[in-house]
């Protein structure tokens, strides 16, 4: 049959029984659409996550070698001893290297490390999403100093920064007593065998031959810059969502169960494990920027549980089980928050967040004051 | 523009009828008042009830015919809706008593939905039924003012005080958007010819064609409650919605907004089909 499709593939097919020339049929769309799958996707951008991702695990593995050098410093110098020490400091943290998931992996190190508890882990994991709002918040402001108005350039921004401050701080009191009763622990992600030898022959190696050129707190920072440069690549490895091209934003245009953008905020950001990503993605198709104040809160409700995602992958590429159980604790709280309100008091609560935000918007020294408290608090909660 | 009057003998009852006679006589329609037996049994006490009807109508020196259908509520509204080409239906509105019904819509939502005319939802008197509020999200063009001069053609007279609100929930998706049209006023959105402006320039046309001269008014928020806002600050007496019959994916995804004024407002909701 092969040898008739290649003399003459179309009377040669017309020939066939019905049946066969449907599959021959069949099987010659399914060819044209996978070369065109092939031919659509980007390899540059396949080999950046690739890449992205090497140096996620090689970063992880610098931090876990060099964190137990830096116990001194973490426990001396800022002093991070209680829940409210440790959320203080994941949040200036967080401030300090423009980006949340970094110090979240960091806390992660630092309790395999034995430096902080699982208490103290999971505050400055909540202590580095809240500092992580902020850079949302930031850009907006680079707006304002260019001279756009408060309200429109801060909105979004400082929407994000209440809404996550107020699931997180609310989350800390049921995540504690659930990390306390050990209800989780039974709940287990492990990496298999062949990933934990091939981490063990390639980036211990590479660990280990550092460990003779670098001090501990070396290989730590080390593996802070590399992880940052890893979380860079990664957003590069996303496509760029732009008013014109965002298929999602085309949704904007109505207004959806707070539920349904609860789940879609949930899934867009398991993919592009980026709140401040996952939200440029609902900017509308052809229109000008704008979204419905009804969708934003879930949406930013579901985003703030996913974004763990890449904590929880680092969680199991450490190995440690405690760790696992932090992380799982942080998402498992911020979901029943995020339930509660979405069940029960859903509209109060998108009232309560939009009128504290105009309020902020509403006068300089209002803003003024707000900033002074979301600067100065983890500073005090350093100290406390 | 045959007017049909559900009633179940409650408390709101009384309310409904009261607006059902004040639309009757403004329209000069005739009416027919309709309450359910849920069974055959329960057939005298409707008759009961509907003799006590009657008599309190007959104060009002107003014309009415009676009627018991026996069967499911809804089923039987929308029957008597259909069968007796009604041009509206009154009912009044109450708060689903069991969860199961607040999930599966209550009575209201249900007729709202598959009835052929427009449905008004008695609620209290709250001013003047020629002081109307009618509410464009823009969704369905001008086909929304194009059907409350159709439908409710008896109510379109020269002394009917019109106005016609949009509300922009939007926001700004994030910083560097220029977002002027967050902040303006219907007139500037209209002399700019945005998509808004462009709406609510539309809607004062087609009203001005059946020479009403409505007021546009713009407003900044979440769409419910700047509505119900609106209502309560321009004292309307009516507040008239579309129905946004959505079907297959849409009806699962998207919120019932109309179900949410119907709910919350203190006044009246005119449901045009």
């Amino acid at each position: 049959m092969n040898d008739a499709l290649e003399d003459d593939p179309v009377e040669a097919i017309q020939e066939l029984p019905a049946a066969k020339r449907d599959k021959v049929v069949s099987a010659g769309q399914m060819s044209r659409r996978l070369r065109a799958i092939w031919i659509r996707i980007h390899w540059g951008k396949v080999a950046l996550f690739g890449i992205s991702l090497f140096l996620f695990i090689l970063a992880i593995t610098f931090m876990k070698n060099g964190a137990r050098e830096l116990a001194p410093l973490v426990r001396g110098a800022f002093n991070v001893s209680n829940p409210a020490n440790s959320l203080g400091f994941g949040w200036v943290f967080a401030y300090l290297v423009m980006s949340g998931s970094p110090v979240a992996a960091a806390a992660l190190t630092f309790l395999d490390a034995g430096i902080i508890d699982t208490i103290a882990t999971f505050t400055m994991i909540t202590g580095s999403r809240l500092g992580a709002s902020f850079i949302v918040l930031f850009v907006g402001l680079v707006y304002v100093f260019r001279g756009r108005n408060w309200a429109t350039s801060l909105g979004m921004g400082l929407l994000s920064l209440t809404v996550t401050g107020s699931t997180y701080l609310i989350g800390l009191i049921i995540g504690i007593p659930l990390l306390r009763s050990g209800f989780l622990e039974p709940v287990r992600l492990e990496s298999g065998m062949l990933l934990t030898s091939f981490i063990e022959i390639v980036f211990e190696s590479i660990a280990a031959a550092l460990s003779l050129v670098l001090p501990g707190w070396g290989i730590f920072l080390l593996g802070m810059g590399v992880i940052i440069l890893s979380f860079n690549l990664f957003d590069r490895c996303l496509p760029k969502m732009t008013l014109k091209e965002s298929q999602v934003g085309s949704l904007a245009t109505f207004v959806f169960r707070p539920g349904v953008m609860f789940l879609l905020g949930a899934a867009v950001t398991t993919m592009s494990m980026s709140v401040s990503v996952s939200l440029s993605i609902l900017v509308p198709l052809n229109d000008r920027g704008f979204i419905r104040r009804e969708n934003v809160i879930p949406y930013i409700m579901g985003a703030n549980i996913t974004t763990f995602i890449d904590t929880l992958i680092a969680s199991v590429l450490l190995g440690n089980p405690h760790a696992f159980t932090v992380v799982l604790a942080e998402m498992t709280s911020i979901t029943i928050v995020s339930l509660i309100v979405l069940i029960i008091f859903y509209h109060p609560f998108e009232r309560a967040m939009l009128d504290f935000v105009s309020w902020i918007t509403r006068e300089n020294r209002h803003l003024y004051l707000f900033m002074a408290v979301i600067i100065v608090a983890p500073i005090i909660l350093l100290f406390v | 523009m045959k007017i049909l009057i559900a009633v179940d003998g409650s408390r709101h009852s009384q309310i409904t009828l009261r607006l059902g006679a004040k639309i009757a006589r403004m329209t000069e329609s005739p009416a027919t008042v309709l309450t359910i037996a849920r069974t055959k049994f329960a057939r005298q006490e409707c008759n009961d009830f509907l003799v006590e009807v009657e008599e309190w109508l007959s104060k009002e020196s107003f014309p009415i015919e009676t009627k018991v259908r026996t069967g499911k509520p809804v089923r039987q509204i929308v029957q008597e809706a259909i069968e007796g080409e009604y041009g509206l239906v009154i009912l009044g509105f109450r708060q689903a008593p069991s969860t199961l019904k607040r999930i599966f819509g209550p009575t209201v939502d249900q007729v709202v939905t598959r009835a052929p005319c427009p449905v008004l939802i008695a609620k209290e008197d709250k001013g003047d039924l020629k002081h109307v509020l009618i509410c464009d999200s823009g969704a369905e063009g001008p086909s929304l003012m194009n059907r409350f001069i159709r439908q409710m053609r008896e109510l379109v007279t020269t002394d009917l005080q019109v106005s016609v609100l949009h509300v922009m929930s939007q926001m700004s998706a994030g910083p560097g958007v220029p977002g002027w049209e967050l902040r303006a006023n219907a007139e500037e959105l209209m002399k700019a010819h945005t998509p808004e402006g462009e709406l609510l320039e539309q809607d004062a046309n087609v009203l001005q064609t059946s020479n009403i001269h409505p007021r546009v008014v713009l407003r900044h928020g979440f769409v419910v409650d700047e509505i119900l806002a609106e209502a309560r600050m321009g004292n309307y007496g009516l507040i008239a919605i579309g129905a946004h019959r959505r079907e297959g994916w849409q009806s699962y995804l998207l919120d019932d907004l109309a179900h949410q004024i119907i709910v919350q407002a203190d006044r009246p909701v005119l449901v045009l089909k």
